[in-house]
């Protein structure tokens, strides 16, 4: 990285791999802005960004599994039974709204550990996180269910929602939380050991092992990891609804994939992009948004974010930027 | 000792087992169990959970996933709901048409996995929402109820206390069977699933045992719908809706290895069992409805566990045995 300030800005975009993902949405919204000219306005903004929000959340948190070469099928689960204890504990037991917060993180960082364990357990690597993810997942919402029988909790507590309400720069106060969290995640695999660890044991893990990196550390660790932001995602989006709803996180496993696949994570392991998994949150949420405003009949829905996904891996095959730089 | 040892070695034992102590337990604890009404019920929903079970085995025997297995199950209803009711299409050619677009279903993901470098759990994610999506589309939300007749009288035909569908659902796990067990295509599979390079050098056409093994996974998700379909009455979205987490938990308890290279026909059959005698008794002692999916987290959890115990003294007995012999 000696000589990157010789690079031309151009350049720089193409190396840190997020050509691909910002071309998509360029593109999304070049589209938009010629179907709804004032698609950019400040309420449809705000309406984006909310979305936006918990989208690119619960793709952080599918991206940190993604890094190690593993895959998380709970994280909805996750997301769900964290808001739904954090909001039984504000309606049923009155509890404070700062320590409903923190007794969800915890409720997630706990389901993160049993994660982790079990996953470990089953081999730490390949196909264990897909089978024990679908278990948990499973026990996760049986757990939500068993609690809630099937009902949301509407008593709120109002300061609860001021957490993320709250407005700055025009955009909900969540929204900034958001970025934060991307930027520690950034940070965190750019920056600090237990990032490396977890890139190199995703590159192989067996290299990783002999190198000394402990195997038990990472599958733990980025489980937590994990799991916690997938928390944050849950309180974020009961914020956003204002109620604590059982089956909140039943559509977030199709979208955790697809956010950082757009954006360049590979499912193998070893490759993180961050402002890329962003960029693929972007383009999830004008694609859902734009079909609203385009008055597309929600039927179609599930049929093209399937479509959306299996074209933005196979773009991502043929490389795209590699085809633009070569063509130079 | 030497015999129960050997016994736990025994790939079906951590299936039998249980289904013995709870197929006991349920005679002793609920007087309804061996009712009339309650083995006609509990073998139709075996037969779904058998059949879905061979198909995700199918695909855990190539080593990959089948995670559209519902969604594939959802349109096949779906598209022969379309053609009886919309088309006028008979009911034999409808059901002929619903197992071919399983069929298709299953090709085209085995197709994308060959012929595309991306990873196979997500070309089937992908296809899990377009399956159902296509499904969506066509039949926008609303059942198809006005299937004709013979349908549900397919459904409720009986020979004895055996609802005919069970004899369907035993015929598809007996051609399974035969297929893994005795034709060239099933050991190709099994030899694709253990190890692909290996299997390519060996001679196999790797990528047409894929598209090959998927399209069965397919044909089979299609025969699990018709007779849901009939046991619903009518053809909707919903059919296929809880089929992906049991489809796993029938193959894992039958102990299919889920590393692929091993398929256990006779082990999904019982896993199915074990399943269902599971749900079973848990209506039968009153357990809160709301509880069943962490009971069933539980169960596919501790599945692991038996399955790793076994190997593990698979392991020790066999260094036993290489240090008795120096």
């Amino acid at each position: 990285m000696k000589n990157s300030n010789q690079r031309t800005m151009i350049s720089q975009v193409k190396e840190s791999g997020i050509l691909s993902p910002l071309i998509i949405v360029a593109i999304l919204l070049t589209v938009m802005l010629i179907l709804k000219p004032n698609y950019l306005a400040a309420t449809n903004v705000f309406v984006l960004v909310k979305v936006l929000t918990i989208t690119a959340m619960v793709g952080f948190s599918q991206m940190i599994i993604m890094a190690i070469g593993g895959l998380n099928i709970s994280v909805g689960a996750i997301g769900a039974l964290s808001a739904i204890i954090a909001g039984g504990a504000m309606d049923r037991l009155g509890v404070p709204a700062f320590s409903a917060l923190i007794i969800g993180i915890l409720v997630g960082v706990a389901c993160g550990v049993v994660n982790g364990l079990l996953i470990y357990r089953a081999g730490g690597v390949g196909p264990a996180f897909f089978l024990i993810t679908l278990a948990t997942a499973s026990l996760f919402q049986g757990i939500n269910l068993t609690i809630t029988s099937g009902n949301p909790y509407y008593g709120i507590d109002s300061k609860f929602m001021a957490y993320g309400d709250t407005q700055l720069f025009g955009l909900p106060l969540s929204f900034f939380y958001m970025l934060l969290v991307g930027l520690l995640i950034w940070f965190m695999f750019s920056k600090l050991a237990i990032g490396r660890q977890f890139l190199a044991f995703g590159a192989n893990p067996k290299a990783a092992e002999l190198y000394g990196i402990s195997k038990f550390r990472v599958v733990l660790y980025a489980s937590i990891i994990a799991a916690l932001v997938a928390a944050i995602a849950g309180m974020i989006a009961m914020i956003r609804i204002k109620t604590a709803q059982p089956n909140m996180g039943s559509d977030w496993m199709l979208l955790s994939f697809a956010a950082p696949l757009i954006g360049g994570t590979k499912l193998n392991g070893g490759k993180v992009n961050v402002a890329g998994c962003l960029l693929g949150a972007i383009a999830l949420t004008i694609i859902s948004n734009g079909l609203v405003h385009l008055a597309v009949d929600v039927f179609w829905n599930t049929l093209i974010y399937g479509t959306v996904i299996l074209l933005s891996v196979m773009v991502d095959q043929f490389n795209l930027a590699g085809m633009l730089r070569r063509k130079r | 000792m030497q015999l129960a040892k050997k016994a736990f070695r025994h790939e079906l034992t951590s299936v039998i087992l249980p289904l013995v102590i709870l197929f006991l337990a349920l005679i002793v604890s609920s007087p309804g169990f061996l009712s009339a009404y309650n083995i006609t019920s509990q073998l139709q929903s075996i037969t779904i959970y058998m059949i879905i079970g061979l198909a995700q085995m199918t695909a855990l025997s190539l080593g990959h996933l089948n995670l559209a297995i519902g969604s594939i199950g959802s349109l096949t209803s779906i598209l022969m709901g379309y053609s009886m009711q919309e088309m006028g299409v008979p009911v034999l050619p409808a059901l002929l048409i619903g197992l071919v677009v399983a069929t298709i279903c299953g090709f085209f993901q085995g197709l994308l996995i060959t012929r595309s470098r991306i990873s196979p759990f997500i070309i089937s994610l992908a296809l899990l929402s377009i399956y159902k999506g296509i499904g969506v589309v066509i039949s926008r939300g609303v059942p198809f109820d006005g299937l004709p007749d013979a349908i549900k009288l397919f459904n409720r035909a009986k020979a004895g206390v055996v609802p005919v569908t069970f004899f369907v659902a035993l015929a598809t796990a007996i051609m399974v069977y035969i297929i893994f067990r005795y034709s060239k295509t099933g050991l190709r599979v099994e030899a694709t699933g253990a190890n692909p390079r290996a299997a390519l050098y060996s001679g196999i056409q790797v990528k047409s045992t894929v598209v090959i093994g998927h399209s069965l996974s397919g044909l089979l998700c299609g025969i699990a719908a018709i007779i849901q379909t009939a046991r619903f009455g009518s053809a909707q979205i919903s059919v296929g809706d809880d089929w992906m987490l049991t489809s796993f938990v029938v193959a894992v308890l039958g102990g299919t290895l889920l590393s692929g290279g091993k398929a256990s026909t006779v082990g999904a059959v019982l896993g199915s069992v074990l399943m269902v005698l599971i749900n079973n008794a848990l209506i039968l002692w009153n357990v809160n409805t709301y509880m069943f999916p962490a009971i069933l987290g539980i169960v596919l959890l501790s599945a692991y566990e038996v399955d790793r115990g076994r190997l593990n003294l698979i392991k020790r007995q066999s260094e036993l045995e290489i240090d008795n012999e120096k």
